[in-house]
């Protein structure tokens, strides 16, 4: 009971929890089917990366400012990428009417 | 009394926000219908926002909430009703690569671990003045700040050129 009392204000919780949410959105990246599910594992990556920076700039460093500013540049650019991402995808299904990873085959040699 | 209360609440309230983010997560990666991902991918960032309130930083878990859930979480639903097509959802049968992430993910974490050995970790996640964040983004950080800006203008209009695009690519 004391142990887990200290729990919310451990590093290692965070630390985990963020490579835990890596692991699974890698697991997604390699077996979903879909550009949307790609899109969906790629997001999870990105938490798991801000929830890290968050957590040591916290823990680790005297001034935790500078973790707050670079998790708001990840945040920013993840929004861009998702509007880039969204674009191709959705050209794609017009050209093609499938957005399967498996069936996007043209350049195949 | 009272403060046994509010003090298991709180111990209560941090596991379902762990249990939320790792199994919206779950949920995001294995269901089989998009929707399904979609839901799970909305849980996982609800829950991440609420981590970061946690870290002492209710500034970047607002951010989080508004910018992921209100923006990019739309976005995504647009365009899975944009391009939703029945018998080509859920995922792949597994194979032997199932064991890449976990393997990859179990070394970063054991070089992460024996990097922190002899780190001095600060007792406790402290709260600062977050207005200085607005300040630091004005002077020390306005190069990046502005590219940031001028990132996201170039890559809204990319990405509508690229939706609008009639021939085949």
């Amino acid at each position: 009971m004391q142990f887990l009392a200290t729990l919310p204000n451990n590093l290692l919780v965070y630390v985990v929890t963020a490579h835990a949410l890596f692991a699974i959105g890698l697991y997604g990246m390699l077996f979903r089917r879909t550009l949307i599910g790609f899109l969906i594992s790629l997001e999870l990556l990105l938490q798991g990366v801000g929830i890290n920076i968050m957590a040591f700039g916290t823990y680790l460093t005297p001034d935790p400012i500078q973790a707050r500013i670079t998790t708001l540049f990840i945040i920013g650019i993840a929004a861009a990428e998702a509007a880039v991402f969204l674009g191709i995808a959705v050209a794609v299904f017009r050209n093609y009417q499938t957005i399967a990873v498996d069936r996007l085959i043209k350049l195949k040699g | 009394m009272f403060e046994t209360f509010v003090y298991s609440v709180y111990y209560l309230s941090f596991g379902m926000i762990l249990l939320l983010v790792i199994g919206g997560a779950l949920l995001a990666v294995t269901a089989r219908s998009l929707v399904y991902c979609f839901f799970g991918l909305v849980g996982s960032l609800l829950g991440v926002a609420g981590l970061y309130y946690n870290l002492g930083s209710p500034l970047v878990a607002v951010m989080q909430v508004m910018i992921y859930i209100g923006a990019v979480c739309v976005a995504i639903a647009f365009g899975l009703s944009l391009t939703r097509k029945a018998g080509e959802e859920g995922a792949r049968p597994l194979d032997i690569r199932v064991a890449l992430p976990g393997i990859l993910v179990v070394a970063m974490l054991g070089a992460t671990l024996k990097g922190l050995d002899g780190r001095h970790i600060v007792s406790s996640a402290h709260k600062i003045d977050e207005g200085r964040i607005g300040w630091m983004l004005l002077k020390e950080y306005l190069l990046p700040f502005e590219i940031i800006s001028i990132l996201l203008t170039v890559a809204v209009i990319g990405a509508v050129t690229i939706a609008l695009i009639k021939r085949r690519i």
